[in-house]
């Protein structure tokens, strides 16, 4: 699930962390991964299932795995 | 909320993919990630501070900000915390000492008594009933009301002192006539008048009695006072032995003479109204003046 809030993007119910830099991040959902791709990415809060990003975001991907 | 009052500040090194990972596992929250020279800082919630340390060992704390850490700094700090104590301490003794006496009274004689004993109250601790009780018992005769307040080091009194009333000086004695003459007014507050102005009385004649009729013919007893003005006359005589003076300078004398004699007996309000030459003689070796005074004078003293 993701959603924009103001300036902030709210991402929850991931399950890992992929990747995690600047330019993307890359979380793993049950049934797909999210790959965030932008500019000056940065994690401004961090739970165990949810996350709060500020920054560019130029592309939203969504690779859904075989299941 | 706890973000808004404070948070612990950290440094690690370490990857922040792994950072995010650990936090995952051990269901940490974070702030406010972000790399710095291959050195990732982050936030913390001050409650899970034990729990980083045991989390994330290699973690190094850098500050606290916010409410939280102020005041974490501050009472964790010897010498701040004794400054506090000092502070405490010097504010609840100047603030419960007495430095200034405000008296707001109505009589300047009597503020400046009750300053002079508040005197001994200065410069100790404040104990407003005490303060209250010794004035009162100072001031007993001359203060009917007193309130005594404190506000800071100020101690204010305000007392009404008792006003003394003037006995009456009226009495129950009519005002008698003691000598001859024509009423020319009265100046009397209290009794009843039995003449009036321009009336011929007598020595020993009632002016201003103290018993008057009632509606059914009682007699009710008052009270008299005042005074009462009459036109009285005296005859005045002077003489002196002849000289050779000039005749003229010799009446003068005489009449100053004269005039000096009735000044004499002359009370305030009381004159002389006229001067009447009766005669102006010199017989065996004596010059003779008589003049006849008509006077203004209380006639009751």
């Amino acid at each position: 699930m993701i959603r924009l809030m103001e300036d902030r993007i709210f991402v929850e119910d991931f399950q890992d962390v992929i990747e995690i830099s600047k330019e993307c991040i890359s979380l793993l959902f049950k049934q797909y991964e999210l790959i965030l791709k932008g500019e000056e990415l940065q994690v401004v809060a961090f739970s165990k299932s949810e996350m709060i990003l500020y920054g560019k975001i130029l592309s939203v991907n969504f690779e859904y795995r075989n299941v | 909320m706890f973000k808004r009052y404070g948070l612990d500040h950290y440094s690690i090194h370490l990857k922040q993919l792994l950072l995010l990972r650990q936090c995952r596992k051990s269901n940490l929250f974070i702030y406010h990630v972000h790399e710095k020279e291959e050195v990732i800082y982050f936030d913390v919630r001050v409650k899970d501070r034990n729990r980083v340390q045991s989390i994330l060992p290699t973690a190094k704390y850098l500050y606290t900000s916010g409410i939280v850490g102020m005041l974490l700094r501050n009472f964790t700090n010897k010498t701040r915390l004794i400054s506090y104590a000092s502070c405490i301490l010097i504010w609840c003794i100047l603030s419960s000492t007495i430095f200034h006496v405000e008296v707001y009274g109505t009589k300047d004689q009597l503020d400046q008594r009750i300053v002079k004993t508040m005197d001994s109250f200065l410069y100790q601790s404040k104990n407003v009933d005490k303060i209250k009780k010794t004035l009162l018992d100072t001031y007993q005769k001359d203060v009917s009301w007193l309130e005594v307040y404190d506000k800071g080091s100020i101690i204010k009194i305000r007392y009404a002192a008792k006003e003394k009333v003037e006995k009456s000086q009226k009495g129950s004695v009519p005002l008698v006539a003691k000598k001859d003459g024509m009423i020319a007014y009265f100046k009397s507050d209290a009794g009843y008048k039995v003449k009036k102005a321009k009336d011929i009385v007598k020595k020993g004649d009632i002016l201003v009695d103290n018993h008057m009729p009632d509606s059914f013919n009682r007699d009710v007893s008052l009270e008299v006072s005042g005074k009462v003005y009459a036109y009285t006359w005296q005859r005045v005589v002077v003489e002196m032995n002849a000289n050779r003076l000039p005749e003229a300078i010799n009446y003068f004398s005489l009449l100053l003479e004269a005039r000096n004699q009735i000044d004499i007996d002359l009370k305030n309000e009381e004159k002389i109204v006229k001067e009447n030459i009766l005669q102006f003689s010199k017989n065996q070796g004596k010059i003779k003046l008589e003049i006849l005074y008509t006077l203004l004078e209380d006639i009751t003293s």
